[in-house]
């Protein structure tokens, strides 16, 4: 029987790309590996309101770790949102920051820059950057007034799911979308929220027709972006 | 002992004559006794219990709170309120008497603080309140008696472990108070002794020989129609509603709030002479709750129907027929239902049942069986719940420092705490304190310190507040108010039903069918329609499993064939032919059937071990079907037996039911299951590590759900002794997953099995197929549909084409 896949094979823009079902992007020929806001410290971030321990930044670092060590990536984009605010960022605590460089040790390292992190800290091993260009393609961490009709673009910031109705029971799921010109990432942590894809503030940004690879217990399928698809909430 | 003359007077001048227990519970407080009154329905408990407080009030002027009654239901404080008042006014006596609850407003609540009541009627959660206050030692500490209504009721629960602590606290600050704990009929009264004294063997029980005569008919409609499956017995509306026309008022109680909604429209569609009828349940607004409990106090209505908001004593006179619709699920809970019929002690309690379905009506007549024999339900020895625990130290460090031991010393006075080991309660107190996080990278979570002088404290006024919000143990799945557009609130409904709605869609609620119009400011804004098929809002854990004595007594009336004269013809008929192609479920042996039907292989197990116990007994045979090549596609699980269906033939069952299904199997699906996260995410709000509501926050419950799924799962992995996961275990033995009771079933027939192959359905699992279509489907099953969904619309969308036609724009490297 046919079964969901693992990743999804399939070219973006002229590019051959990989998308997996934990939300990375992956281009073989280059050996690059995208990731999309990983919102580390958020559980700590938000300790205020309720005592959550830093244990998601623990399960999103490990998630990462699995991600680098299957394909063996030479590079990593962050595609922004890294860290859940400014101020975690700087505070990283040590044993995070080590994990990071050990991760780092063979392969580049690059940090774009999001809403949540705008500035980063030194000790992040790698580059920090407001955007790239590689192979074509362009890496920004949303898309700005002047960017809408960029093509080849790959963003994140705005953490599509999806929900749909599977015969009787409802499934949702992170998934990444696209319109053939752009590419939405899903949120990468462990500890991030969703919005809708049929959301006006995604469906706004995207022409149609659109498909989504959506997420789901460790394999990704691909769908039209359909209303007798997916469902609204 | 005689009861003063106005007293005496009194009852006379009422045509009544004083019971004996009544004498006897005067007598009894007088020498210093604690009392625990167990009398069914009628016998004049509630005064009863408040006899020697009236007395005393009345023969010494007194300042301040007197009497504390705590009731588990805020509607029976009520009622219990305006009931006292007639003896109060019609002897002049100089008492004050009031209610606080939830919905007391909040300024009647902060004059009570100043210049309280001489009795006050309250529930758990606010007594955990008040004990917080400062002042808490000089409100109560005059305090003579505490009275516990219902106390069985408590017991065996969260709700009943909160108040036991509470108790133990109460009775330090009142040290000369006595506690008088009224009781329904129960199976061991001597087990509730130690919830009204911390000196057990102190307390007298009274137990007056009183027979009240209960008369119970299971309906058969004219045309002996039955369905095979199905939970609303709406097919018997026309029956019930010409039982309703001839005993009037009636009280009709369904198990679930959907059910009640259903009956209440079904039996508005037969109401030819516009009788009138009340729906009361937990979801409506208190304002309508508090209308149609006063209609039905001011005998203006017909009838009622009701969930179990209504199952716990409230007096309405003069009810003639209580009707349960469905299966009774429970004797004890039976005899209290049907307790609410003929109130008045020398009338007979006069019961209809209308089963929902064939094996409804053999439960329906093994109730009644053991309601005939006055069998009750045991209620199980239970040990206090940890999360609750952890609460109340956080309320004792509210109110003020302490001193651990001091606490431990209390907190095991408390019944469900008894057996609390001193470790366990430093773990509690170190996770209250700490966070009980291995981490050490993180420090700030601290809600308690301890300072030079030894003593325990809030760290933060925060905290304080914080615990105030999140107070008790009933965690609400999360609800929206729905309100008429431009009218009342209705009620509330579950977020998770909103949102399957769009605008135009139509539902029941409130007894109306109302036409989604939208949210507005985090309300569901309905108007009136007339839609012909509305839906129908589900509540989460809304059914109540069968009781171990009663599913029992369902086992041995299978195979005790004289007692099948009872039953009606076709459910006789249909237990013959199962004798006959297959076998009766014999009490000694699980019998486990299998068969082809279609392309599927169907394996039937009748363990009689509740709905949840199966649905957990479910997951784990398909994971291990799943590992043994069975390809299992999905089950279905009821009160009475599971059904799962595979693409392979189960050859030799007796393999998959063995109790080492509870090892591996178990902890592996407790890790995934939303079922065990989602107790964990109650253990976590009860425990205050998340809010129920966070302050100001807009978050919908699906985005603190994901927070605590995530917290689950990496405290598995990082650090799998910790507290709420232990606490979320010991939930998980009972509650949802009922894996205790699973075990049982487990041990019980290890090596036990009667395995039947058959060529065909057999009769007794017919009702159990026609359950299907709620059925759990399994992981594999969930992965082919997806692919099969991506297939077909792929191809339609595109073509065969998986990607979308784009240009490539921009050249360059890599920065």
């Amino acid at each position: 029987m046919d079964k969901g896949k693992l990743y999804i094979e399939t070219r973006f823009c002229g590019v051959d790309i990989q998308l997996y079902a934990d939300g990375s992007l992956y281009l073989p020929d280059r050996g690059l590996l995208v990731i999309s806001d990983l919102h580390l410290e958020k559980g700590q971030a938000q300790s205020v309101a309720a005592p959550l321990p830093g244990f998601d930044t623990d399960a999103s670092l490990a998630k990462l770790s699995a991600a680098i060590e299957r394909i063996k990536a030479r590079e990593v984009i962050f595609l922004g949102d890294s860290f859940h605010t400014n101020r975690q960022a700087f505070q990283l605590p040590e044993i995070y920051q080590k994990q990071l460089t050990k991760l780092a040790k063979d392969r580049a390292f690059i940090w774009i820059t999001g809403n949540h992190d705008s500035e980063l800290p030194n000790f992040l091993p790698g580059r920090v950057l407001p955007n790239v260009i590689a192979d074509g393609l362009y890496f920004t961490h949303q898309i700005g007034a002047n960017e809408a009709r960029i093509s080849g673009l790959i963003c994140g910031h705005y953490h599509p799911k999806a929900r749909l109705s599977l015969k009787l029971r409802r499934i949702s799921g992170r998934c990444f979308i696209q319109d053939g010109r752009r590419m939405i990432l899903p949120a990468f942590g462990v500890f991030t929220g969703g919005l809708n894809i049929l959301d006006p503030a995604i469906q706004n940004l995207l022409g149609k027709p659109q498909q989504a690879h959506f997420c789901h217990a460790g394999r990704i399928y691909t769908f039209p972006v359909d209303r007798k698809v997916f469902l609204k909430r | 002992m005689a009861l003063p003359k106005q007293f005496l007077d009194w009852f006379k001048a009422k045509g009544w004559a004083a019971h004996p227990h009544q004498y006897q519970i005067v007598e009894k407080t007088a020498a210093g006794h604690p009392v625990l009154l167990v009398a069914p329905t009628g016998a004049g408990k509630t005064l009863s219990g408040f006899l020697p407080s009236l007395i005393d009030l009345s023969q010494t002027p007194f300042e301040g709170l007197h009497t504390l009654y705590l009731s588990p239901l805020k509607a029976l404080a009520v009622d219990i309120a305006r009931n006292l008042e007639s003896p109060i006014v019609e002897m002049g006596l100089d008492i004050t008497i009031e209610t606080r609850t939830g919905d007391t407003p909040q300024s009647k609540r902060n004059r009570q603080r100043t210049a309280p009541p001489n009795i006050l009627l309250t529930t758990p959660e606010s007594l955990e309140l008040m004990l917080s206050w400062p002042e808490a030692d000089k409100l109560f500490g005059r305090l003579r008696y505490i009275i516990i209504d219902e106390i069985h009721s408590l017991a065996g629960n969260k709700r009943g472990d909160l108040l036991s602590l509470s108790l133990a606290t109460l009775r330090g600050l009142a040290p000369s108070s006595l506690s008088i704990g009224l009781s329904a009929t129960i199976a061991k009264p001597e087990d509730m002794r130690g919830w009204l004294a911390a000196e057990p063997s102190c307390v007298e029980i009274l137990q007056p020989r009183i027979d009240k005569k209960i008369h119970i008919d299971i309906l058969e409609t004219a045309d002996s129609y039955l369905p095979w499956a199905g939970h609303s017995a709406l097919y018997a509306a026309t029956e019930i509603y010409a039982l309703i026309k001839a005993n009037r008022p009636s009280l009709i109680f369904v198990n679930t709030r959907a059910q009640a909604e259903m009956m209440f429209q079904a039996l508005w569609r037969e109401n030819d002479l516009n009788l009138k009828i009340g729906l009361h349940h937990g979801s409506l607004d208190v304002s309508q709750r508090r209308r149609i409990e006063a209609a039905m106090a001011g005998a203006e209505l017909d009838a009622i129907v009701a969930t179990s908001s209504l199952d716990l004593g409230i007096d309405w006179a003069d009810i003639q027929l209580v009707i349960q619709i469905g299966a009774p699920k429970g004797t004890s809970r039976l005899i209290q239902r049907v307790g609410r019929a003929g109130h008045q002690l020398d009338t007979p309690s006069k019961a209809v049942i209308v089963p929902a379905n064939r094996f409804e009506v053999l439960e329906a007549l093994a109730a009644r069986l053991d309601v005939e024999a006055r069998i009750l339900d045991d209620i199980p020895g239970h040990a206090g719940a940890l999360d609750v625990l952890s609460q109340h130290i956080v309320g004792r460090a509210v109110a003020g420092p302490f001193d651990s031991d001091g606490l431990y010393a209390q907190i095991i006075t408390a019944p469900p705490y008894r057996n609390l080991p001193k470790e366990q309660f430093e773990k509690v107190l170190d996770f209250v304190a700490t966070g009980g996080y291995a981490l050490a990278h993180y420090t700030q979570f601290q809600r308690l310190v301890r300072g030079v002088d030894g003593l325990w404290r809030l760290t933060s006024r925060q905290v304080a507040t914080r615990w105030r919000m999140n107070i008790g143990t009933i965690v609400e799945t999360s609800t929206m108010k729905v309100r008429m557009k431009g009218g009342p609130p209705l009620g509330d409904i579950e977020e998770y039903f909103v949102q399957s709605l769009s605008a135009g869609d139509s539902f029941i609620f409130a007894g109306r069918i109302l036409e989604f119009v939208g949210i507005k400011a985090q309300q569901v804004i309905v108007r009136t329609c007339t839609a012909s098929e509305p839906k129908v809002p589900a509540y989460a854990g809304g059914r109540l499993p069968l009781s171990p004595g009663l599913a029992m007594r369902v086992r041995s009336l299978l195979q005790d064939r004289e007692l099948h004269k009872y039953l009606p013809e076709q459910v006789r008929e249909w237990l013959r032919l199962q004798a006959e192609k297959s076998t009766l479920p014999p009490a000694d042996k699980l019998l486990v059937e299998t068969f082809k039907r279609g392309q599927k292989y169907y394996m039937a197990a009748y363990g009689f071990a509740g709905r949840n116990a199966h649905q957990t007994l479910g997951m784990l045979l398909s994971r291990r079907m799943e590992r043994e090549g069975y390809g299992p596609l999905g089950f279905v699980a009821t009160d009475y037996a599971i059904a799962i269906w595979s693409r392979h033939l189960v050859t030799r069952p007796e393999t998959l039911f063995s109790s080492d299904i509870l090892g591996d199997d178990l902890e592996e699906w407790m890790a995934e299951t939303t079922m065990l996260k989602r107790s964990f995410w109650q253990v976590a709000i009860i425990a205050g590590l998340i809010d129920k509501r966070a302050p100001g926050s807009e978050k919908t419950q699906k985005q603190v759900t994901i927070n605590s799924d995530l917290i689950y799962d990496v405290l598995r992995s990082h650090q799998p002794r910790h507290l709420l996961l232990e606490a979320t275990r010991q939930d998980a033995a009972r509650g949802l997953t009922d894996v205790h009771r699973l075990a049982e079933l487990l041990t019980r027939f290890d090596g036990n099995i009667l395995h039947k192959n058959l060529p065909r359905i057999s009769p007794l699992s017919v009702p159990l197929l026609l359950e299907v279509g709620r059925e759990a489907v399994t992981a594999s099953a969930v992965d082919d549909l997806l692919s099969d969904l991506e297939k077909t619309l792929l191809e339609e969308a595109f073509g065969s084409a998986e990607t979308l036609p784009a240009e490539k724009q921009y050249q360059g490297r890599l920065l």
